[in-house]
């Protein structure tokens, strides 16, 4: 029988745990449903008791990791949410997890809080192993304790970046470089006001910069990977200035064993695309977002997105539009709550959006690269897509996502779009000399993650 | 015998539990709380699989379960996401798919 519940939240980092401790405080159960074996999604990841306990990143982490450990908190750890259907009244969530974990809830409200991946950056070579995202070696270096390579470069844009040398540097990896796409961003100090208060980040990129600098490892300013070559796995790093239209001007080819790509984030706007709420275009992110009242409602009632799922701001925006979520869903299910109380987190959050807002001025999306792309490059890593098909499916008429992966199978695979659909619909953009939200988004189908066969019957037909 | 090659692996290692797993046939020692990856890592090992059509290598990606090109046999079922996957005692660990002629 499929479970009635009030409250159901999907995801549980920054965002998600505040939405469920929030609701929890108000009396209010809630299930809180996790793909990870272990809570605190990307910001707040722990790393695995037996490899030694680390402290959380930061207070608002501890408390939070802490308040889920409440009897109105169920956590479904380690489980997929394939489908998401409005009903009457509620909505359906398909779960897949390990044994004993229900198979079908139905929850009057829903609370989104998927997180972001980092945006995939397709240029020759980017499919050899050795080529990881910054977000992997962060884990891989911080979590798992274990070096992904010995000799690394990292390209991208903005102070992760930094944050993750640090890192690799403090664990003995030699760094062959840190390329920032953009250039210096000497308009810094006109964001004075929204970064004062902000120590510990700044204490944390001046940590960085030091480490960086006692390993003698600068920032090289609009430079990035052109090209990854080895054979079997990653060997040498072509890198290049930005911009290189033609890729002809090459400033160097390095000797690496792997390259961190930290190019920016993208929402997982799987789940809430499928829920069928609507979608905008945000183009000083170069993402799809769900579009969200001043309390985080999505057009959809009784359905909310929250944190980097919904607009990538960070873990703080993230946390305190969890809180916001989780009021206006108590409130969505009958509770009184005090106007007071949602304009002090209202006002908390203006606060850290302000600082976000600073970020996305500071290191924009690189708008660079598509100079990158040839015409054997890989665009679909799943089903092994090249630019040059893709180019050849728009040159046939192709204009849409959703006709390049009828024509091409792009954006079909394993992964669902997720690592293809960005650099598709900019790639048609750039064709057409279109605007890249032009090119659409492609239909939403369940599952929105691979789930075993069996996974799709419920209980009781299995 | 087991591969031990603690190399790439950071941190006091003495207070961990050390497990035994098997990879392409080889007895390969880890520690409980590392994944999948974190195992294949450390033997430096970056190439995980093959692909179907061009039989390209493939390795870790996106290291959280998204991209799914990390995809290894664990104990007889294909095509599961090694950075997702912690290891456990005795675990049965098979690279270079898929199967080819």
């Amino acid at each position: 029988m499929t479970e009635s519940i009030e409250l159901a939240v999907v995801g549980a980092g920054p965002a998600g745990l505040a939405a469920a401790v929030e609701a929890a405080g108000l009396g209010l159960p809630v299930t809180l449903v996790d793909a990870f074996a272990l809570p605190g999604g990307q910001y707040y990841k722990q790393t695995p008791p037996e490899l030694g306990a680390t402290a959380p990143p930061d207070k608002h982490a501890a408390y939070l990791l802490d308040g889920i450990d409440h009897d109105a908190v169920r956590l479904l750890s380690g489980t997929s949410v394939w489908g998401l259907f409005p009903e009457d009244d509620g909505y359906l969530l398909c779960l897949y997890g390990p044994p004993g974990t229900p198979r079908r809830i139905k929850a009057r409200a829903v609370i989104l809080a998927p997180g972001a991946h980092d945006r995939p950056v397709p240029f020759p070579g980017w499919t050899l192993p050795g080529v990881i995202t910054a977000g992997a070696a962060l884990t891989m270096v911080k979590h798992q304790h274990v070096l992904p390579g010995r000799r690394i470069l990292l390209s991208g844009t903005g102070p992760l970046q930094l944050v993750l040398a640090r890192h690799l540097i403090d664990a003995g990896a030699e760094l062959a470089g840190v390329l920032d796409a953009n250039g210096f961003p000497w308009s810094g100090w006109r964001h004075a006001g929204a970064v004062w208060g902000q120590w510990e980040r700044l204490r944390e990129g001046w940590e960085s910069l030091r480490t960086m600098q006692r390993a003698g490892v600068g920032i090289r300013w609009r430079h990035q990977i052109v090209r990854a070559e080895g054979e079997g796995q990653v060997e040498r790093a072509a890198i290049g200035p930005v911009p290189n239209a033609d890729r002809k001007s090459l400033t160097e080819t390095v000797p690496v064993d792997t390259i961190c790509l930290g190019f920016g984030f993208i929402p997982s706007i799987q789940l809430s695309r499928l829920a069928g709420c609507e979608h905008t275009y945000r183009p000083e992110q170069r993402i799809y977002t769900p579009v969200r009242d001043e309390g985080l409602q999505t057009t959809l009632p009784g359905l909310f997105v929250v944190g980097d799922g919904a607009r990538i701001g960070g873990k703080d925006v993230a946390r305190l539009e969890g809180q916001l979520a989780a009021l206006g869903a108590a409130r969505s299910l009958g509770q009184d709550i005090a106007p007071a109380r949602i304009a002090d987190v209202q006002q908390a959050l203006a606060r850290q959006r302000r600082f976000a807002g600073v970020l996305d001025a500071l290191f924009p999306y690189s708008t660079h690269l598509a100079d990158l792309l040839t015409d054997d490059t890989i665009l679909c890593r799943c089903e092994e897509i090249t630019v040059g098909e893709v180019r050849r499916a728009i040159a046939e008429g192709a204009t849409t996502v959703s006709a390049i992966r009828m024509l091409t199978r792009a954006g079909m695979g394993r992964c669902q779009g997720r690592m293809c659909g960005s650099s598709v619909a900019e790639l048609v953009a750039q064709e057409l000399g279109q605007p890249v939200e032009a090119a659409g988004l492609p239909t939403p189908r369940p599952p929105v993650v691979p789930i075993p066969l069996d996974g799709l019957i419920d209980d009781e037909e299995a | 015998m087991s591969v031990i090659n603690d190399q790439r692996r950071l941190g006091p290692l003495e207070t961990r539990q050390r497990l035994t797993v098997h990879v392409d046939g080889q007895a390969v020692s880890a520690f409980a709380g590392e994944s999948v990856a974190t195992v294949l890592l450390a033997l430096g090992r970056q190439a995980f699989r093959h692909t179907e059509k061009h039989h390209a290598p493939r390795g870790l990606f996106c290291g959280m379960g998204v991209c799914f090109d990390c995809l290894v046999t664990i104990d007889g079922v294909e095509n599961v996401r090694a950075c997702m996957t912690p290891v456990k005692e005795g675990m049965v660990i098979e690279t270079g798919g898929p199967a080819h002629d």
